[in-house]
Parts: C-alpha cells; sequence; structure tokens
C-alpha cells in the first residue's frame, strides 16, 4: 500500500512532527489543521495501515467514554521529517528560480 | 439538545452500524469525538464525514492467526452474498436481452442480444464456478488457514487474469452493437441510444476498475497471511 503525497497528508504529518511524542485526538488535529473529518480520518487509517501511526484508547476515567489518541511511530517520524526536508527543498529551489530571474 | 446535534448523533450511530468491519473502529473513534466539539453544527459537519469512512479498509487486519477462523468465515459469506446478487442480476439480464431475440426487430439488434445473453450466462457460469467453497469441518487453525488462504487465490483470479479479461472481452461487443443497432433502427432517437452507450462504457470502466482493485485487496490479504504464517504468530 502506498501513502498519496497530498498537502493534506503534509499538513497531517506536520501537525504530529510538531509535538511527536505527544498522543494526539483526531478533533485537536482537524481543528490544528482544518482538516474535515472526512478528509483526515481516511489520512490517519492509512499512515496506520502502514504502521506509520499508532493508535491507542484512552484509559477511561470516571465515567468519560475513552476516546481514540494518535502518535507517530518511530518510522512515521522518519517518514514525516524526510518529507518536511523534501518540501522544504523544493521550496528553496523555486524561490531560489524566482530570485534568479 | 439541539436538532443538528440530535442528527450528527443519529448519523454516526447508523455509520457506526453499516461500517465495514475494518472501518468501525474508526467511526467509533469519530463518534467519540463527537462530545467535544462544542459548537452543534460543527458536530453535524464532524459526523458527516464519517460517512467518507464507512466503506474504506473492507476488511480488519489480521492481528494473529487466531483471527483467521473467523476471516474465513466471512470471506465465505462475503462470496456467498456475491454470488447469490450477481446471479440475480444476471439472469435478469440475461431475460432483458432475451427477450429481443423474439420480438419483431431487425437481424443486428438481434444478434447484439444473442451476444449479451451468452455473455451474460457465461459470466453466471463464472460466478458458480467460484462461488465459496466448503467451509472446513475440522475447526483447526490449520484447516481454516488452509481455507482462508485457497479462497483468497480463486477470488484474486476471479478479479484479474484470464477469468476476468475473458468475461470482459465477451460482455463488451453485446451492449455495444445493441445500442448502435437500435440507433441504426430508431433514426430520430438514435442520440439517446449513443448516450446509453457512452454510459454504458464509463459503468464497465468503473466495474473494470473495481475489480481490480478488489484482486489487489485480496493479494493483500494473502501477504498478511504470508506473513503471520512466516513470523509463525
Amino acid at each position: 500500500m502506498k501513502l498519496r503525497r497530498s498537502p493534506q497528508t503534509s499538513l497531517v504529518l506536520a501537525e504530529f512532527l510538531q509535538a511527536s511524542q505527544e498522543w494526539q485526538y483526531g478533533y485537536d488535529i482537524s481543528r490544528n489543521t482544518g482538516l474535515k473529518s472526512g478528509t483526515l480520518y481516511p489520512i490517519l487509517m492509512r499512515l496506520a495501515d502502514l504502521k506509520l501511526l499508532a493508535t491507542r484508547w484512552e484509559t477511561p476515567e470516571s465515567g468519560k467514554p475513552p476516546r481514540h489518541m494518535y502518535k507517530l511511530t518511530a518510522d512515521g517520524c522518519r517518514y514525516a521529517r524526510e518529507q518536511a526536508s523534501q518540501a522544504g527543498r523544493a521550496l528553496k529551489l523555486a524561490f531560489s528560480g524566482v530570485k534568479s530571474r | 439538545m439541539t436538532i443538528p446535534r440530535q442528527l450528527a448523533v443519529k448519523i454516526m450511530n447508523l455509520s457506526a452500524g453499516h461500517a465495514t468491519p475494518g472501518a468501525r473502529e474508526w467511526v467509533e473513534a469519530m463518534s467519540r469525538e463527537l462530545d467535544f466539539i462544542e459548537n452543534d453544527w460543527s458536530a453535524l459537519w464532524w459526523a458527516l464525514g464519517s460517512t467518507r469512512v464507512l466503506f474504506k479498509r473492507p476488511h480488519v487486519p489480521l492481528a494473529d492467526m487466531s483471527v483467521v477462523p473467523r476471516a474465513a468465515k466471512l470471506l465465505a459469506k462475503t462470496i456467498r452474498r456475491r454470488t447469490l446478487v450477481g446471479s440475480v442480476a444476471t439472469l435478469t439480464e440475461a431475460v432483458f436481452f432475451g427477450s429481443f431475440l423474439f420480438a419483431e426487430t431487425t437481424l443486428m439488434v438481434r444478434v447484439a442480444s444473442a451476444l449479451t445473453v451468452a455473455a451474460v450466462l457465461y459470466i453466471a457460469c463464472q460466478l458458480y464456478a467460484r462461488r465459496a467453497g466448503r467451509l472446513p469441518s475440522d475447526a483447526s487453525l490449520a484447516a481454516s488457514a488452509e481455507f482462508y488462504r485457497m479462497e483468497l487465490k480463486r477470488q484474486r483470479d476471479f478479479h484479474r487474469g484470464s477469468w476476468f479479461w475473458s468475461r470482459q472481452l465477451l460482455f463488451l461487443p453485446g451492449p455495444v452493437l445493441f445500442c448502435v443497432a437500435e440507433a441504426m433502427a430508431q433514426p430520430d432517437s438514435g442520440h439517446r441510444f449513443l448516450a446509453v452507450m457512452a454510459a454504458f462504457m464509463l459503468l464497465w470502466w468503473r466495474a473494470v476498475s473495481l475489480n481490480l482493485r478488489l484482486a489487489n485487496n485480496y493479494q493483500r490479504r494473502l501477504d498478511e497471511l504470508d506473513a503471520l504464517q512466516s513470523r509463525g504468530e
């Protein structure tokens, strides 16, 4: 299975990279990235299928239903950093092209 | 509770009830987030998004070998349903096109109908030949795994390779010729039949890509089973 390199996937990966050691909730990721649930969750599912994302259910506290939480795996962090540096390089190249004109 | 919030909860419950086994956990996860969305309209949009997840991941990835018997049972059930729906659809189509063989119409329409009837009967035969195998009476893990592997291979080959392309090659000419023949027989409404032909070609193309995707899906499950067995889980 391949991961489509879409701007939305990059946004999600960047969001995870900001706090790579912390577990995050779906709604928080959606708010921070501005992605709708119907766009975000298929991306999370694909990342989890590729073992780039770890998932777990929160330990329930007094009567509250547990929430699903997400964190990048070690492979996921590596992949996200690679993507970020590639995007940075592409931006740099584009910028130098504009400057030389 | 406001109407948008009520709707959001209803949509979420519906989604959870209809999600594929592999997507159920994710729909459940989306449903739990609903309590933390303060704005009711945002909650409704959030819930509507769950419909995009419903049909993703039609199967649960195998966690270990102990779930293989259940996966084999589910697969057999899916194939049984496909055989039933497919048989009804092909036989209905055979009756529909067969009726043109006895109607007062042009020779070309009759030939097209005969071709279509032959093709759908061939598809019906293929569906029967690739019906679900009998689940092993021996409920051991090894027997279930063997059954699962065989069925995955059979179904993968049903959706790709010679089985699949022979079906497509036989099926395509009949309806296309039928539309052309009808357009020639009724020149006044010729454009209508050409539009039907275009729609048919689009549907056919969609069916081809869907079949190839299904074949890939079966192959992925085979790989998953191989990986589990090689790890000895």
